[in-house]
């Protein structure tokens, strides 16, 4: 048997009130212990570099559940700070509640833990950065004595066993025996944990702390001090230890800390949130009911309330049960809690209720959408509120307002689907560029499920972008992060993307004009054209270091698309890309000598490069803004000059006919000395004419010459030749569609002469024979209509 | 063909096989024969699937589909053999690369069955590594097997030339019975024979020959053979693992195998191995080639005695300027250094010529090689 540890220090007169994060019963049971103690300070388990926001906490406008968000600095991480985490409170924190309560008497309250930048605070057991700063909880479900502890009373896991115990207690007269009870199960717990534990999760060190600034209070202060810890460091508050130092003193610099709003979405225990119980709307009920309902007297019936509750919840969306349903499971709830030996029916009682009264059928294995609906009622979407003052920074109060006015709603965690008419309506784009940006900042708000788009051109016929969106305090956390770089969301746009644009050559993708267009056609999605210009020169940084000529065309082709489309996306101004487009077009006639240089075997991603760009120029020459293409013609005729692979001579000689500084004459006699050239291998015979037609297949109709030598070819070939020259053929012509290649062969059968006429093949048949055919025809009918088969 | 049909007919047939079935309309079908027609369907499998991703779609017209001739509709498998039925083995091997390369059939190569089917060759290989990721076991142990008998027959055709290039200088005082014409000693042969000149004829009768021998490599060397697995550089990665196989055979030489994309990965230990090497290759979506060179640099015990060999594109993602001063401090070191831009049989390729140049101008020499080349440059430079 542990010894449990002793509620009251009387040599000190220090109060350590062992509790569980966010318990109603143990919130409610220390209100009426501070009432009764009355205490002159009132210490909390909580990183004490938190205290300056203990008055906002305590502001009566803040409505929880609510949280402390830390951005630290992580080892390592240079620039900038990062490692978010959280201290939430909700209405029935017991920490809440004591802070309340001194702010109202007038009372000091101070946090007692190490600072939020400690090293114990920044990362969990395993060593990865932690995500809530409150003590993990987990061996409360978990741990060894608990399980054992669970089998012993019947119940299905810790939670369970919390609940039996604890909760069922929450309006208990006696506080010192329900907290003495808690004292004792929290250091069963802790003696069923390893110390090497405890050592290497910070747990050791974080109670050095908390009994200094427990000393140091006790010296500060006449009067009994109230002490709320988890109930796991309890013990450890008590006897000397004689290896204490002086405290740690909070940082101004590593570390910096914002009140802000929280979800019961993101307390859920189930969720993954360590410190917290399972289904906070669950407790958020059970608290609200006795806190305020039940001491009223407005009703006594808690389970009809619960489930009442749900009920209306359920017929809110149009589906809920009959009212008989309802009184079973109300009746079964309360049935099962007294069989159980529970006063109240509590959280399992009511969902065992649910299920058995509500749902009629066999239970899925996937759970029922029922029981789905519950357990996301159970958990709550409530998002809490803070006080304008409480300093959130202007990035948030902007990305909120703006929210607001595009009418998103931001005061609960509900996730919503939003159609956006994106052509017609002007509020639509913005909503739309709205989305974009905070997706592109990270924030996690909205998921576009579906709509146009426009740079891959995919989908274009779809008239609304459908999204998902839900505001959570992730989205206020992580612009908070962000809130270091800008003040509005354009310009957090712009700075998450010349982050992300420093980071190309780390991922070893710096120098690449396609990834560095990517993130700024992102930008421009993302509605920030009008402030565009200030990543115009990291991005052109970026292209005009390229040297894959592949990559430059693909980034001009994104760069005149965006041009193109710049109304759509919200950009008056122009001038950004126009520079951009120039930039890269410039870089493309750089990189067109190199074309020289390209074996033959290596020339088709040039030769398609080579195609692409000549779309690209058709699109910017039809939309007019075209290119200056004088240089790009005299790059050209000195390429010509040159020896180059067969397949890129084509295509240069395509663009020389284009642009008329050849004529067909010049290019039926290349076409004759490439075709009859003494090429060993028969890819590389065709491989001009593939570089022709990859550019330019109208060449094949408008210049007679091309037909003429490759009918030659096919004409003339030994059949050997031919059927080896074949695939490659195919491969020269496949650029053109089903109707170019009849017309091709349109003027191929012009050429060799061939009428259609000749092509239907007459079958001679006699007259006595179709008479007999006939006869036959009939006989047959008859026969089937006789069957009744006809 | 001995009755050739009259010159038009055989025109017609053959740009009917050219232009494939949207031809028929204005060419007909009536000049070929039934294995043209089985040609026709199996060049159309292939070439009519790039107009399909245009937005035709072949042979679905719902209910008013017209009847054809086809047996029945062709899969993957049933078309490689049609192709083999129907064309000699060179353009099978053509039609088998356009689908891989040009043409993005990579269904081909996922299929055990179908790649049992497909000609081993190199470039073939190529192919299979770039997507062996996302293939499954039974087609991994494929793709290992076709790796393995690539790899085979390249390093017979390589390790001779190898060997030879990199057998150690001719010692002229040294003979030997070994009879190579790169080892012929003339002076000797012509002194030792003069006793068998034939006044009449003006001719020495060479009666016996005289070879020198060859001085065996003592001291050791180091290769760092650091090789770039950006998707260009596939096919010289291929020779890349077999040279690193043959020269860990070589006495007294010690071979360093780094590979890399934006990570570095040291297979050293699997040298010996090309196909292991080969099939631990990853292609990455960046090139870091400065932080390959910097873990490369870690690798030189004795500088004047190493011969570092980076073999990419060039296009480097990462800062240049890092891995400009990492080659600067490896020239300074004394370390033999070669940029390789391509290892392929014709010895050309695409690459970055301003980084290219920058790295010459720290002390690289910069070249694109065939393999029998570059075994020539080490020998000269291990000399």
């Amino acid at each position: 048997m542990v010894d449990p540890a002793p509620l009251h220090d009387p040599l000190r007169d220090v109060f350590v009130v062992p509790v569980r994060h966010h318990s109603p019963a143990c919130a409610a049971q220390l209100a009426a212990l501070l009432d009764q103690v009355q205490p002159a300070a009132v210490l909390v388990e909580g990183p004490c570099d938190f205290d300056p926001l203990i008055p906002l906490i305590c502001d009566a406008r803040t409505r929880p559940p609510v949280a402390v968000v830390a951005l630290r600095q992580l080892d390592g991480a240079a620039r900038r700070k990062r490692a978010t985490s959280y201290f939430p409170f909700s209405a029935h924190s017991p920490e809440y509640v004591a802070l309340r309560h001194a702010h109202g008497r007038q009372v000091a309250s101070q946090f007692i833990d190490l600072p939020s930048h400690a090293r114990a605070m920044l990362f969990d057991g395993e060593g990865e950065p932690a995500r809530t700063l409150q003590g993990d909880e987990t061996l409360f479900d978990s741990g060894d004595y608990v399980t054992a502890l669970a089998r012993d009373l019947g119940c299905r896991d810790g939670n369970e066993v919390w609940d039996q115990l604890f909760e069922t207690r929450i309006a208990d007269a006696d506080w010192r025996r329900f907290f003495a009870d808690v004292g004792q199960y929290c250091a069963c717990i802790r003696a069923a944990t390893a110390q090497s534990v405890m050592e290497t999760d910070g747990t050791l060190e974080r109670e050095v702390q908390m009994r200094a600034l427990v000393a140091r209070a006790r010296a500060a202060t006449q009067g009994p001090i109230v002490v709320v810890v988890g109930g796991f460091h309890a013990s450890a508050m008590f006897g000397d230890h004689p290896g204490d130092g002086a405290p740690v003193p909070p940082s101004g610099s590593e570390a910096s800390s914002y009140l802000v709003r929280y979800g019961n979405r993101q307390l859920d225990a189930l969720a993954g949130y360590s410190a917290g119980l399972p289904l906070p709307g669950f407790y958020q009920h059970w608290w609200d009911w006795h806190h305020c309902e039940r001491a009223n007297g407005a009703t006594d019936d808690w389970a009809g309330t619960l489930i009442g509750g749900f009920v209306a919840h359920l017929r809110g969306q149009g589906r809920a049960p009959s009212f008989p349903v309802m009184l079973s499971a109300i009746e079964q709830a309360k049935r099962l809690a007294s069989l159980r030996g529970r006063p109240l029916p509590l959280r399992d009682d009511v969902i065992d209720a649910v299920r058995s009264t509500f749902i009629k059928d066999e239970i899925p294995r996937a759970g029922a959408a029922l029981l789905q609906e519950l357990h996301g009622w159970l958990t709550g979407s409530a998002i809490g509120d803070v006080p304008p003052a409480a300093g959130s920074p202007p990035l948030v109060e902007a990305v909120r307002s703006e929210a607001r006015r595009l009418r998103f709603v931001v005061d609960d965690g509900e996730i919503r689907t939003r159609n956006l008419d994106i052509y017609r309506k002007e509020t639509h784009r913005e909503a739309s560029r709205f989305c974009h940006a905070l997706a592109l900042v990270g924030a996690g708000f909205g998921q576009r499920t579906a709509g146009p788009d426009f740079r891959n051109d995919v989908a274009l016929d779809r008239l609304f972008e459908v999204w998902s969106v839900g505001w959570s305090p992730m989205v206020e956390a992580r612009l908070i992060e962000v809130s270091e770089l800008a003040d509005s969301l354009p310009e957090a746009v712009i700075a998450v993307i010349a982050e992300r644009i420093a980071a190309l050559a780390e991922q070893g993708l710096g120098r690449n004009a396609e990834a560095a267009i990517d993130l700024f056609a992102t930008a421009c999605r993302a509605g920030a054209g009008e402030s565009a210009g200030a990543i115009l020169q990291l991005v052109e940084a970026e292209v005009i270091e390229d040297a894959e000529l592949r990559s430059v065309v693909a980034a001009l082709s994104d760069a005149v698309l965006l041009r193109r489309g710049h109304k759509v996306l919200g950009i008056s101004d122009p001038a950004p890309i126009d520079q951009l487009m120039h930039t890269i077009w410039r870089r493309v006639l750089v990189l067109l000598p190199e074309l020289a240089a390209i074996p033959a075997d290596q020339a088709r991603p040039a030769l398609q490069a080579l195609a692409d760009l000549r779309g690209v120029i058709e699109i910017a020459r039809s939309a007019g803004f075209g290119f200056d293409l004088g240089p790009f013609d005299e790059a050209l005729a000195r390429l010509e000059a040159q020896d180059l692979a067969p397949a890129i001579a084509g295509a240069v000689m395509a663009f020389a006919l284009l642009d008329g500084r050849a004529d067909g004459q010049a290019l039926g006699l290349r076409l004759q000395v490439e075709l009859a050239g003494a090429y060993l291998d028969a890819g590389e015979r065709l491989a001009f004419v593939g570089g022709i037609i990859a550019i330019s297949r109208e060449l094949l109709w408008t210049v007679p010459q091309v037909v003429e030598a490759l009918d030659a070819v096919v004409g003339d070939a030994e059949e050997d030749d031919f059927i080896a020259m074949l695939p490659h053929l195919r491969l020269a012509l496949m650029p053109l569609d089903p109707g170019e290649i009849d017309r091709l062969s349109t003027i191929v059968a012009e050429r060799l002469g061939i009428s259609p006429d000749a092509l239907a093949q007459v079958v001679a048949i006699s007259e006595d024979e179709a008479l007999r055919n006939a006869a036959l025809d009939r006989e047959l009918a008859r026969k089937l209509e006789a069957e009744g088969v006809a | 063909m001995s009755d050739a049909p009259p010159k038009d007919a055989q025109c017609q047939r053959r740009w009917r096989l050219a232009l494939g079935r949207y031809a028929e309309r204005e060419l007909g079908s009536g000049q070929m024969s039934r294995a043209d027609q089985r040609a026709d369907r199996a060049m159309d499998y292939l070439y009519a699937r790039e107009m399909e991703k245009r937005g035709m779609r072949r042979d679905k017209g719902g209910g008013g589909r017209r009847g054809s001739l086809d047996p029945s509709q062709l899969t993957t498998l049933g078309w490689l053999g049609e192709l083999r039925e129907l064309f000699p083995q060179s353009v099978l091997e053509t039609v088998q690369a356009h689908a891989i390369d040009n043409l993005g059939m990579n269904d081909l190569l996922n299929d055990p069955q179908v790649l049992d089917q497909l000609e081993p060759n190199q470039h073939l290989l190529a192919s299979l590594i770039a997507c062996k990721n996302v293939a499954d076991p039974a087609a991994q142990a494929k793709i290992r097997e076709i790796a393995r008998k690539v790899v085979e027959h390249t390093m017979q055709r390589l390790k001779p030339q190898v060997m030879r290039a990199l057998a150690g200088k001719t010692d002229r005082f040294r003979r030997s019975q070994l009879k190579s014409m790169r080892n012929f000693d003339w002076r000797g042969t012509i002194r030792e024979n003069l006793k068998h000149f034939d006044s009449e004829r003006q001719r020495i009768v060479a009666e016996r020959l005289r070879f020198f021998g060859r001085s065996e490599r003592r001291l050791p060397w180091t290769i760092i053979l650091c090789v770039d697995q950006s998707g260009s550089m596939l096919a010289s990665t291929i020779y890349a693992a077999v040279m690193a196989a043959i020269l860990t055979g070589l006495p007294s030489v010690e071979v360093k195998l780094v590979v890399f994309d934006t990570s570095v990965v040291d297979l050293s230990s699997e040298a010996h191995d090309p196909v292991a090497v080969l099939m631990s290759v990853q292609l990455g979506g960046g090139t870091d080639i400065g932080g390959a060179v910097q873990y490369c640099e870690t690798l030189v015990t004795q500088p004047t005695r190493t011969v570092f060999v980076l073999l990419s594109d060039f296009m480097e993602g990462g800062p240049v300027a890092r891995l400009v001063a990492a080659v600067r401090r490896l020239a300074s070191a004394r370390v033999r250094l070669l940029g390789l831009a391509a290892l392929s049989d014709d010895g050309a390729a695409v690459y970055d010529h301003q980084t290219a140049q920058r790295l010459a101008g720290a002390g690289m020499e910069v070249a694109a090689l065939t393999p029998d080349r570059f075994a020539e440059w080490l020998g000269k430079v291990m000399a």
